[in-house]
């Protein structure tokens, strides 16, 4: 008997369709898998016999063949054995095969009978969908990010017992096993409901919600609006940039940076609060489109880590390997870089990073991916992220105070060193954090709140949409080239003070365009249609800080 | 000791001594004791070809006695011949104490060096040095000092002498070569070798303008030990010294304890109490060192009439030597002042050009290097300026920038200078 199902499988960020087919013939009675397959894949063999004699239904003592089509693409992951559970089942006489037909099934079997969690879940739900599949079996833990995909009903499998009866039911009943799809308040009316109930106003919604009333609330809230509504509640929303004294041009810098995506440095003496402020740039960041947090929600499916839409903060410990930060292993997974796609990746202390890791930045900050070459193929992860690095501007932190740093000239030009040139051509942004006294602690707040802030982001964020409408950029920080010139235009006067500006030895040629381009962000942030000789002052203040590296390596 | 003490060779027999002379200096002896043997054998060849027992003769009271035996041994009249030739080939001139090149202001010094290597020139007899020395980790504004003074040194035919090392002695001797003087570097490693790497530029300028010393055998790697000695011929080789930026215990501060030993004038720029850079200074004058504030004020110390501005021209200074402090009359001290003026009026003008927020926001800066926040902080505090807000405050800092007034490093900004001693 020859029976086919569908399950799905990943390589790198592309997921494709599998069709997993069965045959139990006589002969010789074994059980053999083909399909170009991974280890783990071949052990899919055992831990299916065992589940499924465990559940009750031994298999066979017949010839049973399993292939994974298609053949020449490796397959890697243990999500297939659900659905080679369900085509031996059905090769066994124990499926109503009628309904089935646009119905996949993804998870792996633990030996008791249990269906387990898969990495990668939603990245094949979506490519399935696409594909045609309408109906998805998978584990219960992977239920929350499968609902996510419009046009795809979701069966949660709890273990071969359930399995069976549902292969075994009319469709009709199976029609009660699923899953309301993308839950209610979706869009707009969602955002403000989960935004309107953050912070504060949450205990007391909490409270006034206690009881009886929140667990029916609760439970018609579950899965996918449990996760916004506890997201926008997460502790993301407790950081506040008044929480930070004084430091204004730090915070006004993070502002600009987060408004046209441009990379920035913080240098300054510890306990200025650089690792707070980069804390804190998440929360003025607008939110993720649908898109974009479809695209983080699959990066981090396949990594394996809980989902999230928030924007992305990640922030490695500076003793990170190459490997784990760029992504691969001897199965290929999407490192830091990548879970910090369409988010901050934060890079505390830098120059104790070592060389080797700081390379590994180069590729991403050019091309925005990570590419990993196996002998299966290549693997292409993206990594489209703000970069923000922190540092001291010497070893003992507190250059060019004389009276406390006694540090000396190779000392620093060592030290710094380390940040390579291309690096840091990348890095837009550069300020210094001043040293924070007793006295400031206890300064009045500043005008600059995480609100404020955000607002303003959002704002400049909108001008850039408009103006890049009908072009492939996002942001300011983007434009190549000539595109410079169409889109940030410059007067005869600003024209004029750049040119001054370059022979009082502020600017090289080099920088020229990237200081236009942060000017034109600093413009939208004052909701400016020209760009005015303040706001290029402003792009040249942010990009002599830079020169601070320039100086030490003479 | 021998001070006075010392061998006469006739000019025509200098040369043919020479290589002799050099295989003494390269002897494993005390300084003292190479001159002792000259005096004993009257010349340089003597003691080459003196025999072995005459060259132990307890009398001479030689120290280690087992690597002079084995250095006089090994002598071979070929071997010292070859060298020498690798010495010259080198481009460093050896002059050993007797030579009437051998600096004179040395002869003077206690245990003054036995010979001396020169690559480039030795200081004139008839010009006027100054050494000067100070930190290595120096501020800006001992920079700026250092800068300034030396260019007005050179400018005014004084040569500058110093170490070679990183901060204000290589500033110094950059800036006094730069406008035109000379200058010499005393190293404490071989005249071949170039000790910090980072003052190479500075090395090879010397050999040029000036030149290069050193009382140590070609080849001597730089290790610590070797430098206090070599802090002594710096100032030995002068007619003062000028202490700019020193911390309270620092290798500065044993300088010019060494030159007031020698008997040398001491000069000090003082500082900001606050500075830990300036607390030897401070100590100094404190101990009696003369107090310098400007260029002039030094000038007249070292009795020479300052105004005349050029190095190559034939105005000789007037009577060097003569005391009195009559030296600069009064026409030419006026002559000096205006000439000093005209750069520094058109700053005085531009700046009642501006308007009283930007002359507020200007006096802000000094020499001291301010970042962006601290400079916001300052303005903070000021009635005039707190309503400024920060992107007007980085367009002012540009403009400024670009016009000259202030000068921008890394992310720091702080004043542009014009002079030193200027009455506004």
């Amino acid at each position: 008997m020859f029976q086919v199902f569908y399950a799905g499988g990943i390589q790198g960020m592309n997921a494709y369709k599998v069709r997993v087919e069965a045959d139990v013939s006589n002969g010789l009675p074994g059980f053999e898998m083909v399909g170009s397959l991974a280890c783990e894949v071949r052990e899919a063999k055992e831990r299916v016999r065992v589940a499924m004699k465990n559940a009750g239904f031994p298999l066979p003592v017949a010839r049973i063949t399993v292939n994974l089509s298609p053949a020449q693409i490796k397959k890697e992951g243990t999500g297939y054995d659900l659905a080679i559970a369900t085509a031996i089942l059905a090769c066994m006489g124990m499926v109503k095969k009628e309904g089935l037909e646009n119905t996949a099934f993804l998870g792996e079997l633990a030996l008791s009978g249990e269906v387990h969690k898969t990495d990668g879940a939603l990245p094949i739900a979506l490519q399935l969908q696409k594909d045609g599949i309408q109906r998805l079996v998978v584990p219960r833990a992977n239920v929350e990010e499968c609902r996510m995909v419009p046009g795809l009903t979701v069966v949660p499998m709890r273990d071969m017992q359930d399995l069976s009866s549902f292969l075994r039911t009319t469709e009709e009943k199976r029609k009660e096993w699923e899953v309301r799809g993308a839950g209610v308040n979706v869009g707009h009316d969602k955002a403000d409901f989960m935004q309107a109930n953050a912070g504060h106003d949450r205990t007391e919604f909490m409270q006034a919600n206690a009881g009886q009333d929140r667990l029916e609330f609760m439970q018609a809230n579950a899965g996918q609006n449990r996760l916004d509504f506890m997201q926008a509640n997460s502790e993301q929303n407790m950081l506040d940039f008044s929480q930070v004294s004084g430091q204004e041009s730090m915070k006004r810098a993070a502002c600009v940076a987060a408004a046209g995506f441009h990379h920035l440095l913080f240098s300054g003496p510890p306990g200025a609060g650089k690792t707070m402020i980069a804390q804190r740039i998440p929360g003025i960041l607008p939110p993720l489109t649908r898109e974009e947090q479809l695209e983080v929600m699959s990066i981090y499916s396949i990594a394996g880590k809980p989902l999230t839409k928030m924007r992305p903060f990640q922030a490695p410990h500076h003793t990170i390997s190459p490997q784990a930060l760029a992504g691969g292993g001897r199965i290929p997974k999407p490192g830091v870089l990548s879970l910090a796609h369409r988010g901050i990746l934060f890079l505390d202390e830098m120059p104790e990073f070592s060389a080797n890791v700081l390379e590994v930045l180069r590729q991403p900050l050019e091309e925005k991916k990570v590419q990993i070459a196996r002998t299966q193929g290549i693997y292409r992860y993206p990594a489209d992220f703000m970069l923000v690095c922190a540092l001291n501007p010497c070893p003992c932190g507190y250059f060019p105070d004389r009276n406390r740093c006694r540090c000396t000239e190779p000392e620093i030009r060592h030290y710094l060193g380390k940040i390579s040139g291309p690096i840091l051509d990348r890095i837009d942004i550069c300020v210094e954090a001043a040293p924070v006294t007793i006295k400031d602690l206890d300064a009045p707040a500043s005008g600059y709140d995480t609100k404020t802030l955000r607002v303003m982001v959002e704002e400049a964020r909108e001008m850039q949409k408009k103006r890049y409408r009908e072009t492939a950029y996002d942001f300011n920080g983007e434009v190549s080239g000539n595109d410079v010139k169409k889109f940030c235009r410059l007067g005869e006067k600003e024209q004029r003070f750049l040119e001054q500006a370059y022979e009082a030895g502020q600017m090289s040629v080099r920088s020229y365009h990237k200081i236009i381009k942060l000017a034109r962000t600093i413009a939208d942030l004052e909701h400016a249609d020209e760009i005015s000789v303040a706001h290029l002052a402003e792009a040249i203040c942010y990009h002599n800080g830079k020169r601070l590296f320039e100086r030490r390596n003479e | 000791m021998t001070n006075g003490n010392r061998i006469h060779i006739a000019d025509w027999e200098l040369e043919r001594e020479q290589p002799y002379a050099y295989w003494l200096m390269c002897a494993p002896i005390g300084e003292a004791t190479k001159s002792r043997l000259l005096l004993r054998f009257g010349r340089p060849s003597g003691v080459f070809e003196a025999s072995e027992k005459a060259l132990l003769d307890s009398t001479l009271s030689i120290g280690k006695k087992e690597r002079w035996i084995a250095y006089i041994k090994e002598r071979k009249e070929a071997n010292v011949k070859r060298e020498y030739e690798k010495l010259q080939t080198k481009g460093i001139l050896f002059y050993p104490e007797y030579h009437p090149h051998y600096p004179v202001k040395l002869l003077s010094i206690p245990a003054r060096p036995f010979g001396i290597f020169v690559k480039g020139k030795l200081p004139d007899i008839r010009q006027r040095s100054l050494a000067i020395v100070g930190a290595r980790d120096c501020s800006e504004y001992g920079q700026y000092v250092a800068r300034h003074f030396a260019e007005k040194m050179a400018q005014n035919g004084v040569a500058v002498i110093s170490g070679l090392a990183r901060g204000i002695d290589g500033i110094a001797q950059r800036a006094a070569m730069e406008a035109g003087g000379e200058s010499f570097g005393v190293l404490g490693c071989g005249a071949d070798i170039c000790y910090p790497k980072s003052n190479e530029k500075l090395y090879r300028m010397c050999m040029e303008r000036g030149g290069i010393l050193s009382t140590y055998l070609p080849g001597t790697p730089p290790t610590p030990n070797l430098f206090p000695p070599r802090n002594r011929i710096i100032s030995g080789l002068s007619d003062g010294i000028l202490i700019i930026e020193a911390r309270e215990k620092s290798g500065t501060i044993i300088t010019a304890d060494l030159a007031l030993e020698q008997g040398k004038d001491v000069f000090v720029i003082p500082g900001r109490v606050t500075d830990r850079l300036s607390d030897g200074c401070n100590s100094l004058i404190r101990q009696g060192a003369s107090l310098i504030q400007s260029p002039e004020q030094l000038l007249e110390e070292l009795n020479i009439g300052y105004g005349k501005v050029c190095v190559t021209g034939y105005e000789e200074e007037e009577n060097p030597y003569e005391q009195g402090k009559e030296g600069g009359n009064s026409a030419q001290r006026v002559a000096y002042k205006v000439d000093d003026c005209i750069g520094q009026s058109d700053n005085r003008e531009t700046f009642s050009q501006f308007t009283l927020e930007e002359q507020a926001f200007l006096q802000l800066f000094d020499l001291e290097l301010l970042s962006i926040e601290q400079i916001r902080r300052k303005m903070v505090a000021s009635s005039f300026l707190k309503s400024i807000t920060l992107p007007q405050t980085m367009e002012m800092l540009m403009k400024f920038v670009i016009m000259g007034q202030l000068r921008a490093e890394g992310g720091y900004y702080a004043k542009m200078m014009s002079g030193i001693g200027d009455k506004k």
